[in-house]
């Protein structure tokens, strides 16, 4: 018995292995091609858009705490790309 | 225009990738967490360069840093059975399994090394298939050379007994 073990690997695999692997260097956010590397930018995604959410809601807080005209937190709320739902929403609480 | 330490990354790519792959791939079994290894290996390398003094061989040197995160990978996933092998397969057809080439030999000693615990695989693998030598064995995994042929012997035991109960 061969004492070679012969995976199979795609057609190419290794010249496409060699040429990713030579990118590390260069690259800047190395980005892997696999399954986890999407998940990384997902949860990425998400954490940014649950930072948004929180310092919106601490500024809105705080202006509401100094007075602010009730026109001025709705303006914030749209040009922060929050729905009508949630206004409306917010705006009744 | 690419620095010297660039240069020698990408002749570490050159020299060692295709080799490392069937390394990692002997030990985690599939080829999407190979893959997947193989870039985190290199990215550390890429990383530990500077640190590389050459007290040991590059071949050694990497080694070392693919068969601990290749082993930590499976800790992680705590996953007993690496190689697929299907249970529905009658003997002596044809596999549909996406590891082994070959024939029924080659797939009931993947069998065999899927029962080993992963250490145990990795020092199986390096000798047998790798041929290397207990010093090197030693020098990448930090075990003594009489513990790894004591570990060699068993692992050597348990597949042959898998693979000639075929015959």
């Amino acid at each position: 018995m061969s004492k070679t073990v012969k995976y199979r690997v795609p057609e190419g695999y290794f010249e496409d292995l060699q040429t990713r692997l030579m990118q590390i260097p260069s690259a800047e956010g190395f980005r892997r091609t696999s399954h986890s590397g999407r998940m990384v930018r997902y949860l990425a995604i998400v954490a940014s858009v649950a930072a948004g959410v929180l310092i919106g809601t601490t500024l809105a807080q705080r202006q509401d705490a100094a007075g602010a005209d009730e026109s001025e937190i709705v303006e914030y709320l749209i040009e922060s790309g929050t729905t009508l739902a949630q206004i409306v929403y917010s705006m009744e609480q | 225009m690419i620095s010297e330490r660039e240069e020698y990354f990408n002749s570490l790519v050159r020299d060692y990738s295709e080799r490392l792959y069937r390394h990692v791939r002997s030990i985690v079994g599939s080829h999407e967490d190979a893959d997947d290894l193989m870039q985190d290996i290199y990215i550390k390398v890429w990383h530990s360069l500077s640190s590389f003094r050459g007290e040991s061989s590059a071949f050694t040197w990497l080694w070392r840093i693919a068969t601990n995160m290749a082993l930590n990978h499976l800790r992680a996933q705590s996953i007993r059975q690496r190689f697929a092998f299907s249970a529905k397969q009658d003997a002596g057809t044809v596999s549909t399994s996406d590891t082994l080439e070959g024939d029924e030999i080659e797939r009931r000693l993947s069998k065999a090394l899927s029962s080993l615990p992963p250490k145990q695989r990795a020092v199986f693998c390096m000798r047998y298939f790798e041929e290397l030598s207990y010093e090197e064995i030693a020098a990448v995994t930090g075990t003594s050379e009489g513990a790894l042929k004591a570990s060699y012997h068993i692992a050597q035991n348990k597949v042959k007994q898998i693979v000639t109960d075929f015959f």
